[in-house]
């Protein structure tokens, strides 16, 4: 793709800095359960669009356990930091997707008002649901999940090669800087993960993930340049081109609301915004990635 | 050494008549989004074990999922299952087992990290096929209490 302009590195800085506020609402079935006659007010966050929830149980934990100080000592209530969780009307929030994609997924489809912020999440201290909600008990094991999909890309990009090659402490660099919002330190190793291997001028394998509502994520092995046609493929091919397969899919599965594989009635959004569909993927891999390396791309059905 | 998709559906179809055959409880589940095969099992303790074996597309490798239950039906937390598999928590266990999204069901499965997995299988790079997807399978699930009869060794 060439070297990075001005103008691509204020783009990944952009991102960067990206926060949506959000109000966290007790859930009334935890709500009931509140000693004090004062009941808890929501609690506003002004959150970074590509940090996880789960970094934050501690501190919205914290803030509602102020409020069953006697409550918390009774086990046959079940309020613990263990079973916290997030819900978004009625939709358990898979927490181990990044804050923006959780945001751009839902609010761009449920609900009918056009603003949404503050973002309203409902908080929830019991039965948390395990069949559905991955546990993150504690900071190291957000660490894991984010490494693990960071080494995913770098398998997917590069044969692992790189990420292989770096040392422990850069990893932990990675993750600490992320957390620490230091943009600079963090740009300093994932460059590494952004350059080419193999004499190729391009990732082997573009990592990427397309949301649905009510489907499951697809992903699929794609690559960003068409070597035999001597073209570089864009937004639009890979959306096109994973649509398509699922529906294939589809097709030998029953029951199910059949895809709608028309790109173009879909809104495509990366971080909040649509990126015109003629990018190519290999630019977006490059500069609108989240931090773990992958494009998390959600597709919303545009109305009629 | 990596698999392809073909060469692994052909182990665990392979693995599953053998299965068949000495009356194991393997079970093939084929699905639109690809195949996998499944073993479960009710321990002394009343705990039940499950495993999946599914192909990881990004990895070219087979993954080992698992979940282990109660009898209510609650899933055992992830220090209850590095307690049942090794001997003390290090730091290192974060890079081994954690939970993940089940690739082909989607929802929460304890899962062992497949990014050594190219690496341990180098040590029998020049045998066929079958054998290194049996190597593979032993070391990573000995490593979690998956039983594999000898059988499944002898051609």
């Amino acid at each position: 793709m060439g070297n990075a302009s001005m103008d691509d590195g204020d783009i990944t800085r952009e991102l960067w800095q990206s926060r949506l506020p959000i109000c966290f609402i007790l859930s009334d079935d935890d709500m009931s359960k509140v000693n004090r006659s004062e009941l808890p007010e929501p609690l506003y966050l002004m959150l970074s669009r590509h940090l996880y929830f789960p970094c934050f149980i501690e501190k919205i934990f914290r803030y509602y356990s102020t409020y069953y100080k006697e409550n918390l000592a009774d086990t046959t209530n079940h309020l613990s930091i263990h079973n916290l969780w997030l819900e978004y009307e009625s939709i358990p929030l898979k927490w181990h997707y990044p804050i923006g994609v959780l945001y751009d997924l839902y609010t761009s489809s449920l609900t009918s008002s056009t603003c949404h912020l503050p973002w309203q999440i409902t908080v929830h201290l019991s039965q948390f649901p395990e069949n559905e909600l991955i546990r993150f008990p504690d900071r190291e094991s957000i660490e894991a999940y984010y490494m693990s999909t960071l080494k995913e890309a770098d398998a997917l990009k590069h044969k692992g090669q790189i990420i292989g090659d770096m040392q422990r402490r850069d990893h932990k660099q990675l993750w600490n800087s992320l957390l620490q919002d230091k943009y600079e330190i963090f740009w300093n190793i994932n460059m590494k993960l952004m350059s080419y291997t193999d004499n190729l001028l391009y990732f082997r394998y573009i990592p990427y993930r397309i949301y649905l509502l009510d489907r499951p994520y697809l992903q699929k092995l794609f690559a960003p340049y068409d070597s035999e046609h001597d073209r570089w493929m864009t937004l639009n091919d890979l959306v096109q081109y994973s649509l398509n397969h699922e529906l294939h899919c589809e097709q030998f599965a029953n029951g199910k609301k059949m895809l709608n594989t028309n790109v173009n009635d879909y809104q495509i959004i990366i971080h909040g915004v649509q990126p015109p569909l003629h990018t190519p993927v290999q630019w977006l891999s490059e500069y609108f990635s989240y931090p773990d390396n992958f494009l998390h791309i959600c597709l919303v059905e545009k109305r009629t | 050494m990596t698999l392809t998709l073909e060469e692994f559906n052909q182990c665990i179809s392979d693995l599953y008549e053998q299965s068949q055959q000495i009356h194991d409880r393997w079970q093939l589940q084929k699905t639109s989004k690809g195949s996998y095969l499944v073993y479960s099992f009710v321990d002394q303790d009343h705990l039940k074990h499950e495993f999946h074996i599914v192909y990881s597309e990004s990895y070219a490798v087979p993954v080992l999922y698992f979940n282990v239950s109660r009898l209510d039906g609650s899933l055992l937390s992830l220090d209850d299952v590095w307690q049942l598999f090794t001997h003390r928590k290090t730091s290192k266990m974060y890079e081994t087992i954690t939970q993940q999204e089940h690739s082909i069901l989607h929802r929460p499965f304890f899962v062992l990290h497949p990014c050594h997995t190219e690496n341990v299988l180098k040590q029998v790079a020049n045998q066929p096929i079958k054998k290194k997807f049996l190597f593979w399978l032993s070391i990573y699930g000995q490593s979690v209490g998956l039983p594999l009869s000898v059988h499944y060794a002898i051609d």
